[in-house]
């Protein structure tokens, strides 16, 4: 299925073509759609490799207990959001639907709106249920007030009450009248004043009169007056009383009316135990406020429809008995629990929020303007939130956490955080939160999660990590292949051939940096084959080959390439100084990789070493300025150490050498150059010139070993295409670590010139080696007389050094300082 | 338009303001559909300057508390009142095209129905009723007179009140001093928000009579036309 070569490469020696570049050989027909196993998303994709991240989020759907939340980590477009939403609804459609949820009036605080669970589907019911009672009281309250009956029931007690007062006032009249009294009204109130022949008693005619007279019209008075102040006093009490009998009345035509409208109400939703309550609430004030029905006319907007079908709900004074579904669901039956992803998770769109309006200056607000939550349509189900969105809403993750906690959802706004809200409010009822949530993130967000945020580990106590890449087995590089036609498929591409797919596998090692392993970056991939349908189709071809799959590769690399171009170009032009000819002492072709977004590009930068005698100190130019980082240096310190442990053991390390990346004004980092330094070093000491037909890359250890370095492809192609513009002489090459041979996976300019040895890939396991291809001389071996064999590199070295101890050695006697005549001692020079 | 409103003159009398105030309130409706030439009086009653000078006079307050009374205390109460009902006039004159003139003047309702009648007005006697009416306004007639002129008054009034109209017809025989008992009884049982009734009937009793047992404000219709006044 993939080719092996198993010829095993020698270091010190280039590379064959099989060995730069992992090529693979599908069979004919490629494995049908669904022929490995289960972990297939909506899409059809199958997901390779990630069983670990796969079983931990199955666990967290399916277990029952709290805090066992989910975050999936991995890296962007490696299908964790669609593995997550495809094995929770999966999952979800196993599970009961989850009850409905409204909210309804407080009727004794209405600034706590109640919450009441009912069953699946039923919120719509009841809320239809409850506009059908307001519309039925608003035709039938005022036709029962309007009633005959209702009507000479009234009447019979305004009757009663106008007679009590009528006849109280008659009686005083009357008697006044007998007793020859008239009953005045003046601006200081009622007044009695005696008459005589109907006509007023002056003051003069009273005193004329006699006394027993006089006293018996005063009696009379008197005794009229007293009455007079006892009717007017009753006034009140009457009409209270009236009033009572009126509210009586019409309290018990109201009850009449109410009772029947809500008996239909009652018979279909008084099971439900928070239900009773709240129907009797609503019971006893439609009762208390029957008359707001009486004023229920057609309104204004009837228009050509009857009365009857005007909706009375609807009106601002009917407002507290409507419903406000928090969460509706279709019946028990049509559907599992819900999955939900919210997208924007501000704190409003996750735990809801509650309107306010304005009215003639004033806010307001009330329980039909609280409006939910991804929280609360997840809730007995899922919800699926990226980890960088959620951090970065203000007040989101704290709240997430708080009714994960509390196991509730309270609706909380930033302005009352903030205190910023003065105006009313409400505290609605917390509905009861059961829910599972699944974070999407990068590692990194998980790390620090888990480090700074303490509820975090708590809370998220199932982790997904998904792979980023998969070891090359035949099933990965099958399911691979099948991959690559299902994305196609899913996005109505044409059909990939065998070429493609194989074309394709070559590019999911070069991702993953390594011939042993696929990278498992699907949304690359996808945007890969979707540039190559492209081509395809103006190529009016019917399937995508693998010479589509390379041209798509290649112009994503040249639309992204300008910077890599112009350095290219800096180079040619000797602006950037570049040998890949001659020889020179102490002078080196390091290479550095440049990343640009996504873009990575290889370059390669002249390294020099400049020695002389000194203390032992290795001088990192680059550390010097703050340009070189701290792996950089810490590369320049190994090679020092190298030196030391390497030469001249007998004496002490008597350099001084200076390191330095020519031209290099934007920092250096790593320590791939390392081994590249080392060998300019050690051609300054020896003084054999380095060819710069070769560039190097590999870190070097203190026993002289090279090592791994990344980007080692990028490395190459870098200093290859300079030498491919200068023209390739066939001497051209570059030095990588053995160890880097399975990384490999160049482009096919790259191995088409090796192929033909026009450039070559050598690989070496140590310094010796690297420095005895570099100058054309042997490194030299340690013979039993303790010194190098004659001539080589590291004689030669290993002299100069002793020749920098020696003359160290002589200066240092030379300013000895001379003791003086009273003991002390002076440096003399 | 409010130039082809018609002008008609009422003479408006009260014994106190809180009968006067319910008074304007009846010119201040009429007064959307009229232009009104209003005289306005504050009765001093003989009866309650005589019986203020009494030593054991007492006024019983709408709310039943009694308050001792003098003539001095009875003199500044009328003073009190003068000032209050000017004040609402001026208040009508400025909402409503209302002339208006106020007298302070002794003798009895009567008097003030007379004055009506020379001025050819229609006469307005204010009654602060102390309950609420249990019936609309009802309209007093002779039993053959024409009613057509002043049950559009009435019409008027009924829709501003949004009340009923109810009209009672009396033979206005004047040996008949029954039927006129009869027409008393029958008001005070009525209860009603406005008595309109014609000069005829009025004839037949006095305007107190007729106020205490209605128990609400009265106006009695002279029989004149509503004609454009030459001043």
């Amino acid at each position: 299925m993939f080719t092996k070569t198993d010829k095993i490469p020698k270091s010190s020696e280039p590379l064959a073509a099989s060995h730069l570049c992992r090529q693979f050989s599908l069979p004919q027909k490629p494995k049908s759609k669904g022929a490995h196993g289960e972990d297939k998303g909506s899409g059809g994709l199958k997901l390779i490799g990630q069983e670990r991240a796969l079983q931990a989020i199955r666990f967290a759907a399916q277990t029952p207990h709290s805090n066992f939340n989910l975050f999936v980590t991995g890296q962007q477009g490696f299908g964790r959001h669609r593995a997550v939403l495809d094995i929770l609804t999966k999952e979800a459609l196993g599970k009961p639907a989850p009850q409905d949820w409204v909210y309804v009036h407080n009727f004794t605080n209405p600034h706590k709106p109640v919450a009441i669970s009912l069953p699946s589907g039923m919120a719509i019911r009841f809320k239809d249920a409850m506009q059908t009672l307001i519309d039925d009281l608003a035709n039938e309250i005022p036709a029962l007030f309007e009633a005959d009956a209702y009507q000479s029931k009234r009447r019979a007690l305004e009757q009663e009450f106008g007679e009590q007062h009528e006849k109280a006032f008659e009686q005083l009249m009357s008697d006044a009248h007998d007793k020859n009294l008239a009953l005045l009204r003046t601006p200081m109130g009622f007044m009695v004043a005696a008459t005589i022949n109907d006509q007023p008693m002056k003051p003069e005619d009273f005193e004329a009169l006699p006394k027993k007279q006089q006293a018996l019209i005063d009696k009379n008075i008197r005794e009229t007056q007293d009455l007079l102040e006892v009717v007017l006093k009753q006034i009140p009490k009457r009409e209270k009383t009236h009033r009572h009998s009126i509210e009586n009345l019409n309290s018990t035509v109201a009850n009449e009316g109410v009772e029947n409208a809500i008996k239909e109400v009652n018979g279909e939703f008084r099971q439900i135990e928070k239900l009773k309550q709240y129907l009797d609430d609503v019971k006893a004030d439609l009762i208390e406020n029957a008359e707001q029905f009486l004023t229920s006319g057609p309104g204004a907007h009837a228009g050509a429809f009857p009365v009857a079908t005007t909706k009375h709900y609807s009106r601002p004074e009917y407002q507290r008995y409507s419903v406000n579904i928090m969460v509706s669901n279709p019946p028990q039956g049509h559907s599992g629990a819900p999955v939900v992803t919210e997208n924007l998770p501000t704190l409003a769109n996750l735990v809801g929020r509650i309107e306010h309006m304005s009215e003639m200056g004033a806010i307001f607000t009330d329980f039909t303007m609280i409006h939910p939550g991804a929280l609360h349509r997840a809730n007995s189900g899922y919800l699926v939130l990226d980890v960088l969105q959620i951090l970065s809403e203000p007040f989101a993750w704290d709240a997430l956490k708080r009714c994960l906690k509390t196991k509730q959802i309270s609706i909380v706004s930033a302005q009352e955080r903030l205190s910023l809200f003065s105006t009313t409010s409400l505290e609605p009822d917390p509905i009861p939160l059961d829910i599972r949530v699944a974070l999407v993130g990068e590692r990194i967000h998980y790390y620090l999660l888990s480090m700074y945020d303490p509820d975090f580990l708590k809370l998220f106590k199932i982790q997904a990590d998904f792979n980023d890449e998969v070891p090359i087995t035949p099933a990965n590089i099958a399911d691979f292949a099948e991959m690559g036609q299902l994305i196609a498929q899913k996005d109505k591409l044409l059909p990939l051939n065998k070429s493609a797919c194989e074309r394709l596998l070559i590019e999911a090692t070069r991702m993953a940096e390594d011939a042993e392993r696929l990278s498992l970056n699907a949304g690359k991939l996808s945007d890969i084959i979707r540039e190559a349908n492209h081509l395809a189709k103006i190529a009016k071809a019917s399937s995508i080959d693998a010479s589509t799959i390379e041209e798509a590769i290649e112009n994503a690399e040249y639309r992204s390439s300008r910077q890599r171009e112009l350095t290219q170009e800096a180079i040619e032009r000797n602006i950037l100084l570049v040998e890949t000819s001659g020889s020179a002492i102490g002078q080196i072709n390091a290479l550095s990789v440049h990343q640009i977004g996504e873009f990575r590009f290889g370059r390669p930068s002249r390294v020099t070493a400049r020695v002389r005698a000194g203390k032992g100190e290795v001088v990192d130019i680059e550390r010097e300025v703050e340009l070189g980082g701290p792996l950089h240096s810490k590369g320049v310190m190994i090679l020092s150490a190298y030196l030391s442990s390497q030469y001249a053991l007998d004496v002490p390390l008597s350099l001084w050498a200076s390191i330095v990346f020519e031209q290099s004004y934007g920092g250096v980092d790593g320590d791939s150059a390392s081994a590249a330094e080392l060998f300019s070093v050690l051609s300054a000491l020896s003084e054999c010139p380095i060819n710069q037909s070769f560039a190097v890359t590999g870190s070097v250890n203190q026993l002289g070993e090279i090592q791994t370095i990344g980007g080692v492809n990028e490395k190459i192609e870098g200093f290859f295409d300079i030498c491919d513009h200068r023209g390739l002489t066939g001497q051209q090459g570059v030095l990588i670590p053995y160890s880097n041979i399975k990384h490999l996976a160049l482009r096919p300019r790259v191995v088409k010139a090796a192929k033909a040895k026009k450039f070559k890939i050598i690989p070496i396991k140590t310094i010796n080696e690297g420095i005895s291809l570099l100058t054309g001389n042997t490194a030299g071996k340690r013979l039993e007389t303790g010194s190098y064999s004659k001539n080589s590199i590291n004689d030669l070295v290993e002299k100069k050094l002793i020749s920098f101890a020696d003359r160290i050695r002589s200066y240092s006697r030379a300013v000895e300082p001379v003791p003086s005549a009273n003991g002390s001692k002076n440096g003399k020079r | 338009m409010e130039n082809d409103k018609p002008l008609v003159k009422i003479v408006l009398g009260a014994t106190c303001f809180a009968d006067a105030k319910v008074a304007i309130d009846i010119v201040e409706k009429l007064a959307r559909t009229l232009e009104l030439k209003l005289r306005a009086y504050l009765l001093k009653e003989d009866a309650a300057l005589y019986a203020s000078a009494l030593p054991f006079a007492r006024a019983i307050s709408p709310s039943g508390t009694s308050l001792e009374v003098s003539d001095i205390k009875m003199q500044q109460a009328y003073f009190a009142d003068i000032g209050f009902y000017e004040r609402a006039l001026k208040s009508l004159a400025e909402q409503s095209k209302v002339s208006w003139t106020l007298e302070e003047r002794k003798g009895n309702l009567d008097g003030i129905m007379e004055a009506a009648t020379s001025h050819e007005a229609i006469a307005l006697f204010g009654f602060n009723q102390l309950q609420k009416p249990r019936n609309g306004i009802v309209v007093l007639a002779g039993e053959d007179q024409d009613i057509s002129n002043f049950k559009s008054l009435a019409g008027t009034l009924s829709s501003e009140m949004n009340t009923s109209i109810e009209v009672l017809r009396v033979e206005t025989n004047e040996n008949n001093a029954s039927n006129m008992i009869d027409l008393l009884h029958k008001l005070q049982t009525k209860s009603p928000a406005l008595l309109i009734a014609t000069s005829e009937i009025i004839r037949m009793t006095s305007i107190n009579a007729l106020l205490d047992a209605s128990r609400c404000p009265l106006i009695v219709y002279n029989q004149f036309e509503f004609a454009a006044d030459s001043g």
